[in-house]
């Protein structure tokens, strides 16, 4: 199947700090990567990175058969590459309705079509159309913001900690809207601090560690003798 | 009789302080930017009404437009050649600074010191009313922030263009996410305040005498409103603006008009100790998670 995305030796960072080095992974249409590593891995640097919102130091960032690692942030919207950032970003003072369509912005379609489309896909949105985002729950607000990302029709998402701060029951309903956008074949690379979950929607897993990264399948990854729960926070490992 | 005189001097006069405020709060909002060169811009502007009338001899509507428009392009220019070129917030309120000074000085340099008059237009008829006076200039700076605010809330709440700007002004950062070039909103927000900058110029030229630094006081006292209103709600700074204006002509007619000027920055004070965001800010809700 044709790679729809691929990095080839990334370095990105802050500054003087280089972060990440030699990021290498690739991803087919459809597939989903869980980026996992300890808190300051590199997890936020290399999905700003990929999103066009830090600047590449190294390496080469493919879209299907184009170079991108030097678009700006609005260009990668426009070939479909989506960035639901970590803390949601939600437009706060923008109401529910005004989010998604700041979304669509880029999208020629008929804006009332839409969002009607959205509103069906995520239900629990229509009845807070009018509502301002930053009075959302979070978990509310976190489906704002992937319905948000949803109005540009993405090829790949970019989900940076999508349940960060949710309810275990919230946290679910994010997992099963990510199963669903992954079975109409969108291709999905997220990072999760519940690694468990995280790893169960994906297909592959990239492994942050000192500045590095290592690419595992599920097969390798249980291989390897790692339990998928066995990584804390800290990144200690709980038991073998 | 006469309070209605002094109503209708304030509400002018407000309305005055309100068209240069709503610039001052819509590049904030875009940029986190207090422009301080925003009250030059009004002093360009009655500048280039000056020129347009007293030497071209072009009519009031013409000067209007070339005077709108050419400020509406300095401003566009300073933004895309001056702030964006500043590394962060505190670089490019000292370069507003920079250009604040260098028009004020460059307007003494072409100008002189002293004070000019916009010739006699139409605005400059005095109507009566029942016994009350006022000149067109009146009448028209009032009409000016009930057509902007119309035309702003139409922009803002119902095109394309101004959900862009809105987004950009909430959080600049997500509107790239969303694929919303932060370029052209800024650039229209910056053509937009000094163009209507531009436009209060002209209309103060007609009523008072002007000269290359009056900006900086009138554009002061706009901050203020908009401050007072809350920085970064163009409804605020309106509503700012008209409370300022009401307590200075207060302060004129039963205290002395030696301390109006004072009383501007005594609200600001009083209002920040009690309403640190301003009475009216900008609609902003807390998140919770």
């Amino acid at each position: 199947m044709e790679k729809i995305f691929r990095v080839e030796h990334l370095a990105c960072g802050y500054g003087e700090l280089t972060v990440l080095s030699d990021i290498c992974f690739s991803l087919e249409e459809g597939e989903a990567l869980a980026v996992v590593g300890i808190n300051g891995a590199g997890k936020t640097t290399l999905f700003r990175t990929l999103a066009g919102l830090e600047l590449c130091r190294n390496g080469t960032i493919w879209y299907r058969e184009r170079r991108i690692e030097q678009l700006s942030p609005p260009q990668r919207v426009q070939l479909g590459i989506s960035l639901v950032p970590e803390g949601r970003q939600v437009f706060e003072e923008l109401t529910v309705n005004d989010n998604l369509k700041a979304g669509g912005y880029l999208s020629s379609r008929n804006q009332v079509m839409e969002l009607v489309a959205v509103y069906n896909q995520f239900p629990q949105l229509r009845n807070l159309s009018k509502q301002q985002a930053g009075y959302l729950s979070g978990g509310e607000q976190q489906q704002l913001a992937i319905a948000r990302a949803m109005m540009v029709h993405p090829k790949i998402l970019l989900l940076d900690e999508p349940t960060m701060g949710l309810s275990v029951k919230m946290a679910r309903i994010v997992y099963q809207t990510i199963e669903q956008l992954k079975k109409r074949g969108i291709t999905i690379l997220l990072s999760g601090q519940d690694v468990a979950k995280t790893l169960a929607v994906s297909d592959k897993a990239l492994f942050l560690e000192n500045g590095r990264g290592s690419v595992l399948t599920r097969t390798q990854f249980a291989a390897h003798g790692f339990q998928l729960d066995s990584l804390s926070l800290s990144g200690k490992k709980q038991g073998n | 009789m006469q309070t209605f005189q002094h109503l209708i001097n304030a509400l002018s006069l407000g309305s005055l302080y309100a068209a240069i405020a709503i610039g001052y709060t819509m590049v904030f909002s875009v940029l986190r930017l207090v422009n301080f060169a925003h009250g030059d811009l009004m002093m360009m502007g009655a500048y280039l009404g000056y020129l347009c009338m007293k030497l071209f001899s072009l009519p009031l509507p013409a000067a209007l437009a070339v005077s709108m428009a050419l400020c509406g392009g300095f401003g566009v220019l300073c933004e895309r050649f001056v702030y964006r070129r500043t590394k962060d917030q505190d670089t490019m309120m000292i370069a507003a600074v920079g250009v604040s000074l260098i028009l004020e000085y460059g307007f003494m340099l072409l100008f002189g010191a002293q004070p000019h008059v916009i010739p006699p237009n139409p605005l400059s008829k005095v109507i009566t009313v029942g016994g009350v006076s006022f000149t067109g200039v009146k009448l028209a700076c009032v009409l000016l922030v009930v057509v902007v605010l119309i035309a702003l809330s139409l922009l803002l709440n119902h095109t394309k263009l101004g959900v862009g700007i809105r987004a950009v002004a909430s959080n600049r950062e997500a509107a790239q996410l969303c694929g919303i070039g932060t370029e052209k909103p800024t650039r229209v927000v910056f053509f937009l305040g000094s163009a209507l900058a531009g436009c209060a110029g002209i209309l103060y030229g007609s009523a008072f005498s002007m000269n290359p630094l009056m900006g900086m006081t009138i554009g002061l006292k706009a901050f203020a409103a908009a401050v007072v209103g809350g920085i970064g709600s163009i409804s605020g700074a309106v509503l700012g603006a008209y409370l300022m204006a009401f307590a200075e002509t207060a302060c004129a007619v039963y205290l002395s008009s030696a301390y109006k000027d004072a009383v501007a920055f005594l609200i600001l004070m009083v209002v920040l100790v009690f309403f640190p965001s301003g009475i009216f800010p900008k609609n902003s809700a807390a998140k919770r998670s």
